[in-house]
This record gives C-alpha cells, structure tokens and sequence, in this order.
C-alpha cells in the first residue's frame, strides 16, 4: 500500500473515523514515512480550524423579528392547516375571522343563486301570463282577422285593409300584448300594417 | 427539549395550532440560522432561508413523521433550499482569502468571531469548494453530525459522503497550509 491509500486516512484518524484495524495500520506505515507524518500535522491544524469554526456560532441578532415575520406569514397563509376542534384560545380569534368569512362568501354564493333562479321564474311567470292572455284573447281573433301571410296582406283591397286595421285597433285596445304577439310572429304584417296606418293618419306627410 | 415535548408539539402545529409553531420557532430558528450561515456565507441569505424554511415547515408539517428526528427533516429542507440559493449566488469576489484565514488563531481554540468575520472566513473556504462539499463539510466537521444523519439529509449515499468530505477537507487543509505557510 502506498502513501496515497494512507493519505485518505489521516484525515480521518485526525477525526476519529477509524476503526482499530486500520489504525493499526496507519501507526505501522507512520514509523516508516516522514512524509505522512507531517501530513498529520497539517490535519491537525485542519482539525482545529474546523473545531473553532464550529464553536463560532452565528447569530440573527434580529432573531425575535425574523420569528415574528415568520409568524405573520404563516397567518396570512392560505395553505395552512385549519384545526376543526381543540382550538387553543391563542388561535380563537383567528379561526372566528376565518370561519366568519367563509360563512359570509357561502350566504353571499346562495343568496346570489336565489335571486339567479327568482329572475328565472319571474321572467317564465310573465311569459306565461303574456301568452295565456294572447291566446285567450287575441290569437284567434288574430288568426281568424288577418292574413297569415304577406301575399295574402297584400293581395287585400284598400278597403279590406281599412277594415283590418281599425279591427287591429280594436284588438290593440283589448289586449296590448297582441302588439308583441304580432311583432314576434308576423313582422312582415306588423311592419306593413304600421306603415299603412300611419300612411292613414298622415296623409300629408306622404304625399 | 425532550422528544416527546417535541412531538406533542409538532403533534399540535399539524392540528392547526400557530402558538404551537411559535415555541417550535423559538426553538430551533437559531439551528436552522446556524446551518445557512454556515452554508451560504452570507447574513441576509441566511436570514431569508431560515424565514422560508420555517414557512415551508408549516405548510408541511402534515408530511413529517416522527420516524426521522425533527431536526433531521428541517435540516433536509434547509440544505435544499440553500443549495438552491447557492447556485444564484455571486459573492466573495473583494475577500481577500489570506487576511481573512489570518483571522483564525489556532493556538485559540475558544477564540469567538462575530457574524462579519464568519462570513469571511466562511466564505472563503467555500469559494475553494463545490456546493456538494460545502454541505457535506458544514453538516460533518462545522455541525458535527453524523454520517448516517448526513445521508437522510441529502440522500446520498456514504461512500460518496466520505468522498467529498475527504476531498472537502483536502482542498481546506491546502488553503490553511498556503495562509499559515506551515513547515514540518
């Protein structure tokens, strides 16, 4: 074995890393080679750099801000665990807020759906309402008074037209949903019949 | 502190409880100051990775088990996060290594140097090694701890431990002998 194989363990015998065996060793090939034995000193000295390194400790001197930091951090945490039970009375403040605004989004979630699904049935309520009075009142009276289609409208006479607007008048005056119901389903006719009409009531304007 | 207060109030930090977490703070942020300074070589570096490490404890404190000593697992995440800030780090470029080696008085063994000194002296062995070596030489020869405790925290095996060590120790022990010019 040559000084190299030696070498690794001096450092180690400096550390108390070896076992008897290769101390034996070690103390065998130190009698015969200088060179190895003023290795163990310069490890020595390495050995007491080290243990004065280590006896040198470093200190935060602002320790007790670096733990408050750490603390308010840990608070503002949103992934920290939450204790359900055996909360301590140092933590009771923090889980009331905490559990105050989570109780406060979910009343906030619910009472937003409500009025979602309110609006909802409202606007159904008055849908239906529009179209019970539109059938019960007009719609046939609709169907059975104006045509059904734009060739028919338009094929009329002059006079049937007069006749079928002052009955879509009288309509208008029973029921004015009828207007929508016109508007929705025959644009073309409500459209016409609102020219014709204001044709009628402003026969100047066009001439 | 006894390890079964330990583990009661660890027990405590993972039902919740922040005072818990406060006495684990109290406790052990001087260890964990301890082993980034002696890592990174640098105050404010050591500050910010204690804070995080103890950041990171808490949001992980549900992961820890009590079959590794407390210690061991802080110790795992610190040098992780110091390895991190390691490979960012530029520094000890205006240290003069010689003055600050002079520093040590090795016929002093209980000779004391303050925060501003560490870091130069520190600094200026780990500037000679590799972050691997710093680790494993902070861990064995500054923290004392095992090579067994050494493997759990950076998960290395001990051949290859010993290896940097020697090889950590070596390249120390030329500096020193450089600085104080021995002569056998």
């Amino acid at each position: 074995m040559n000084c190299k194989y030696f070498q690794n363990l001096l450092i180690q015998l400096s550390y108390h890393e070896l076992n008897e065996e290769k101390i034996g060793l070690l103390e065998n090939h130190l009698k015969i080679c200088e060179n190895c034995r003023a290795e163990l000193k310069e490890n020595e000295q390495l050995k007491v750099f080290s243990k004065i390194l280590s006896k040198s400790v470093p200190n935060d001197k602002n320790q007790q801000e670096s733990i408050r930091h750490i603390l308010k951090e840990v608070d503002n945490s949103l992934s920290r665990p939450v204790a359900i039970g055996n909360i301590e009375e140092t933590n009771v403040k923090n889980n009331f807020i905490y559990r105050t605004f989570r109780i406060a989004i979910n009343v906030a979630a619910v009472f937003l759906m409500g009025l979602f699904v309110f609006q909802q049935i409202e606007i159904k309520r008055d849908l239906e309402n529009m179209h019970t009075k539109i059938d019960a009142q007009g719609i046939m009276n609709i169907q059975k008074k104006l045509p059904i289609n734009m060739n028919e409208f338009i094929s009329l006479s002059d006079d049937q037209v007069e006749v079928l607007i002052q009955e879509y008048d009288e309509l208008l005056k029973e029921n004015s949903a009828i207007l929508t119901y016109l508007k929705i389903n025959y644009p073309e006719i409500y459209r016409e019949i609102q020219q014709r009409k204001s044709i009628e009531s402003n026969p100047i304007q066009n001439l | 502190m006894p390890v079964h207060e330990i583990n009661s109030i660890i027990a405590k930090c993972k039902e919740g409880n922040q005072h818990a977490f406060a006495i684990l703070c109290e406790h052990y942020y001087t260890y964990a100051f301890r082993l980034s300074f002696r890592i990174l070589a640098n105050e404010e570096d050591a500050k910010d990775t204690a804070q995080e490490a103890f950041i990171k404890i808490w949001k992980h404190i549900s992961k820890y088990d009590n079959k590794a000593k407390f210690t061991t697992w802080m110790y795992t995440i610190i040098t992780n996060l110091c390895i991190d800030k390691l490979r960012k780090q530029k520094f000890f470029s205006n240290i003069n290594c010689e003055e600050a080696l002079m520093k040590v008085d090795l016929n002093n063994q209980d000779a004391h140097y303050d925060n501003k000194d560490l870091v130069e002296i520190i600094g200026c062995i780990a500037k000679a090694l590799s972050p691997k070596q710093r680790v494993i030489f902070t861990l064995r020869d500054l923290e004392g701890l095992e090579i067994e405790e050494i493997e759990k925290i950076t998960g290395l095996p001990s051949t290859h431990i010993k290896s940097n060590l020697y090889h950590a120790r070596k390249t120390i022990r030329e500096k020193l002998i450089k600085t104080y010019k021995v002569e056998y």
